[in-house]
């Protein structure tokens, strides 16, 4: 049983909708009648078929987004869709702060920003405000599974993504940073990013050092924004002069 | 999400297909639906289906290739992931992420995107035109063109270009 030299294969949107139960009746028959004679769709209906679960990681739904109505994000939720998710995933060991990301931006030069002490309670959202508009980025924390928004600690286990959001049709470059006791390490190059509401940046990063860190974002409209001066960052500096948002973060039991 | 835990583990593997990377596929793939989380309406849920997904995060996935970075993240047994599922070939060659990248800057577009309906996901012609909206004609000239390109890619193996400019993911 085959056949698999005359095969025309089942494509894969097909045999995905089968497996989902969309096609129709006929098409469904169709396509049954071709899995009996061809093992190489077979196969590939096998490896739709296993069990796939653990490798998609979770979506983090937590808030509406700004201006969104709740009806509209209540219809995308649906069952249950407003509790927290995680981003789980199987463990990327990478040294620390690992690929990140990032993207945004602003205006003409460069964007001004302000870190607060840590002592004072930071907002969520971190604003650099800019030319083009604000910018405004959120670090989302992914421990065992769950999600924070709000994080202001993290552990050598913690997963971070970071959300942009800034106006469109903007387009802006941005650099991340993690500074520590021994300066800034950058988990990625800097990128370019078209703005919106909660742009995520595509990868994720880890936090291993010891101590108090600082996350921060830099960005340009016009080119990379230059890393001279995140380099020479320290968790305790201030960073009001500087084009650049922090969020601190301390390390878990300090 | 109720369309996150239907579709997202058939996009997750069809990205993968294209990136030959998990990770980058779950990145990809949870981005998506974040943006959908975030900027969908009420009324456009309806008409969010399988096919609108496969569109949707294969041009994202395009769009992660065409960024020179990734580009360069090559992984070496991309043929292995990809050589025991492929059914469609062009001229006895799988189309990979290393092939997919380097036309990238030979194709435009929406030859680029059929390049993956055809070859990567399997669809025929008559899926891909109801897929994109188009003529089987123009699916059928598009699908020459691409054997063409990789033809004259694989004969004479410039070095990439990178020549579209710089959309990052």
């Amino acid at each position: 049983m085959s056949g698999e030299a005359d095969c025309v294969p089942i494509s894969w949107l097909r045999l995905e909708r089968y497996h989902l139960g969309e096609l129709p009746p006929a098409e469904s028959d169709v396509v049954a009648r071709h899995l009996e004679q061809c093992d190489r769709c077979r196969r590939c209906l096998d490896r739709i078929q296993r069990p796939h679960g653990a490798d998609l990681p979770a979506l983090p739904a937590g808030r509406a987004p700004d201006g969104a109505g709740g009806a509209a994000t209540a219809a995308m939720t649906a069952p249950g869709g407003r509790g927290r998710g995680g981003f789980t995933r199987g463990g990327r060991s990478v040294s620390w702060g690992l690929r990140a990301l990032v993207a945004v931006g602003a205006a003409a030069a460069l964007v001004l920003i302000i870190a607060r002490p840590s002592e004072v309670p930071l907002p969520r959202r971190h604003l650099i405000q800019t030319k083009g508009g604000d910018v405004t980025f959120e670090l989302v924390r992914e421990r065992g599974g769950s999600v924070a928004w709000d994080a202001a600690a993290y552990s050598a286990q913690d997963r971070f993504k970071v959300l942009l959001t800034c106006p469109p049709p903007l387009r802006l470059y941005a650099d991340l940073a993690v500074v520590q006791g021994d300066g800034a390490a950058f988990p990625g190059e800097p990128v370019a990013v078209s703005c919106g509401n909660r742009v995520p940046l595509p990868l994720a990063f880890r936090i291993t050092g010891p101590g108090p860190a600082a996350v921060c974002l830099s960005v340009d409209q016009a080119q990379p924004p230059a890393r001279d001066r995140l380099r020479a960052l320290r968790p305790a500096d201030r960073l009001g002069d500087l084009p650049t948002s922090c969020i601190r973060l301390d390390a878990a039991g300090d | 999400m109720e369309l996150y835990r239907r579709y997202g583990p058939a996009l997750l593997r069809k990205a993968e297909r294209m990136l030959q990377s998990r990770e980058e596929a779950q990145d990809l793939v949870q981005g998506l639906f974040l943006d959908l989380l975030q900027r969908a309406r009420a009324d456009d849920a309806g008409a969010i289906d399988l096919p609108y997904l496969y569109r949707a995060i294969t041009n994202r996935c395009l769009n992660h290739l065409r960024d020179r970075r990734n580009q360069g993240r090559l992984i070496a047994s991309h043929e292995l992931a990809a050589q025991d599922i492929a059914r469609t070939r062009v001229d006895d060659r799988i189309v990979d992420r290393q092939l997919l990248s380097s036309l990238s800057g030979r194709l435009d577009d929406q030859s680029w995107e059929v390049l993956v309906y055809r070859f990567i996901d399997d669809l025929g012609e008559d899926e891909i035109a109801s897929l994109l909206g188009a003529s089987r004609r123009t699916v059928a000239r598009r699908v020459r063109h691409i054997r063409q390109e990789v033809r004259l890619l694989l004969a004479d193996p410039r070095p990439m270009t990178g020549g579209r400019t710089g959309e990052a993911t």
